[in-house]
């Protein structure tokens, strides 16, 4: 947490943190535009973050997932708390996520190189499918599961999930733009 | 997408609220506990001697013990649910079974007893102990798994091995209804085994199913 306590020692840190936490408690009354504002002052300041620390396809991925960790945890923060230390742990969190995945996935493509000849290339079987799945995040897996092989609705998804119907496209969105970049 | 239209969508998904997680611990606790429950009364049976045993204080200390355990660990699980959280500063709440035990282990030292001290600490049943507080706590760990996804650890697999120790504490509380063996030295070594599993166990479980 080397940036967390360099910033959180900073003046400007500290008020920037007390202004997102009032903005994070006014969105929790329902205040959708103060909820917007405050996505919208965590992108920059993620934007940032990402951009000294991974290279671009991924920071742009890694500020993404943050802001979906951010929207889907945002009850994990307590008002009574600083919002800075809520905010960096979740991207800390992400950050290293993203590390943990590039040398995954760079582990997953030579293995992969050696069953595609064994198969000749064939149609992807279930267990490979299920291999790729397992890749994505859970809550992406689960609603690609249900809503593209399983054929339920958006709708129901939403409901078996506790996904909102909007998450869900975008996880399935995202799930399916990531298998995509796994395949090729 | 652009990040445009992901900040727009979050937004108009502000009204779609989740419950703390405390609450949802609890739910799926106490949805758990009675499976677990049954599964003890119908597998094992609360050993036929209860009422008499309940005047011995070291078969009521099992469950101080136990209880000692399960209900810290549930404490921390909520704590580490927070990102920002870490185990500094709550890990001592782990002291609290080690010391109660410490204490009984001693006061059992210093009373006379029947049986040598190797007779006790082997007991009659430690292999239906092992086995049976794993799968007393299968359930509960089940329960405290779902209930903790809708926190954000940033050590899934130490969130999970606590939740380990959470659900072997309470799993240990039904199993010491049946157990006959009472020596805090029998406990110490055999429940502890038993709940280490159970930890390690979760510690995996919540490697995978804690992310997020």
């Amino acid at each position: 947490m080397n940036e967390g306590r360099k910033a959180v020692g900073s003046r400007r840190w500290g008020e920037r943190s007390e202004r997102w936490g009032r903005l994070m408690v006014a969105a929790r009354a329902g205040d959708g535009a103060a909820y917007e504002q405050l996505l919208r002052e965590l992108d920059r300041w993620l934007r940032a973050y990402y951009a000294r620390r991974l290279p671009y396809p991924a920071a742009e991925d890694a500020r993404q997932e943050a802001l979906l960790a951010i929207h889907a945890k945002r009850h994990t923060y307590s008002a009574s708390k600083p919002f800075g230390a809520w905010l960096a742990a979740i991207a800390r969190y992400k950050w290293i996520d993203r590390l943990r995945e590039a040398s995954r996935n760079s582990e997953l493509s030579l293995h992969e190189e050696i069953a595609i000849e064994g198969h000749e290339g064939a149609a992807i079987s279930a267990a490979a499918l299920d291999q790729l799945l397992g890749q994505l995040k859970p809550a992406q897996e689960r609603v690609i599961r249900l809503v593209k092989l399983n054929g339920l609705s958006i709708a129901h998804a939403s409901g078996a999930t506790g996904q909102s119907a909007a998450l869900v496209k975008i996880n399935i969105h995202r799930g399916l733009k990531k298998l995509a970049a796994l395949i090729s | 997408m652009e990040t445009d239209q992901l900040i727009r969508t979050l937004a108009v998904d502000n009204g779609q609220r989740s419950l703390p997680v405390g609450i949802m611990l609890a739910l799926a606790l106490l949805a758990a506990t009675p499976l677990s429950t049954a599964m003890l009364l119908l597998g094992l049976g609360i050993r036929p001697d209860i009422m008499v045993a309940m005047r011995n204080p070291f078969f009521d200390l099992k469950f101080v013990v136990t209880l000692a355990l399960a209900i810290p660990a549930t404490v921390i699980s909520l704590h580490l649910s927070r990102p920002e959280a870490s185990l500094h500063g709550w890990v001592w709440l782990l002291l609290a079974p080690v010391l109660v035990l410490a204490g009984a282990i001693m006061s059992e030292m210093m009373l006379p007893q029947r049986l040598p001290m190797l007779a006790r600490l082997v007991g009659h049943n430690s292999m239906l102990c092992m086995s049976a507080i794993p799968i007393l706590s299968l359930p509960l760990l089940a329960a405290a798994m779902l209930g903790l996804r809708h926190g954000a650890p940033s050590r899934p697999a130490l969130a999970g091995a606590i939740a380990g120790l959470l659900s072997a504490g309470f799993a240990a509380t039904l199993y010491a209804a049946h157990c006959t063996d009472d020596s805090p030295l029998f406990v110490a070594t055999w429940y502890t085994i038993a709940v280490a599993g159970v930890a390690g166990l979760g510690a995996l479980i919540g490697a995978r199913v804690l992310r997020y």
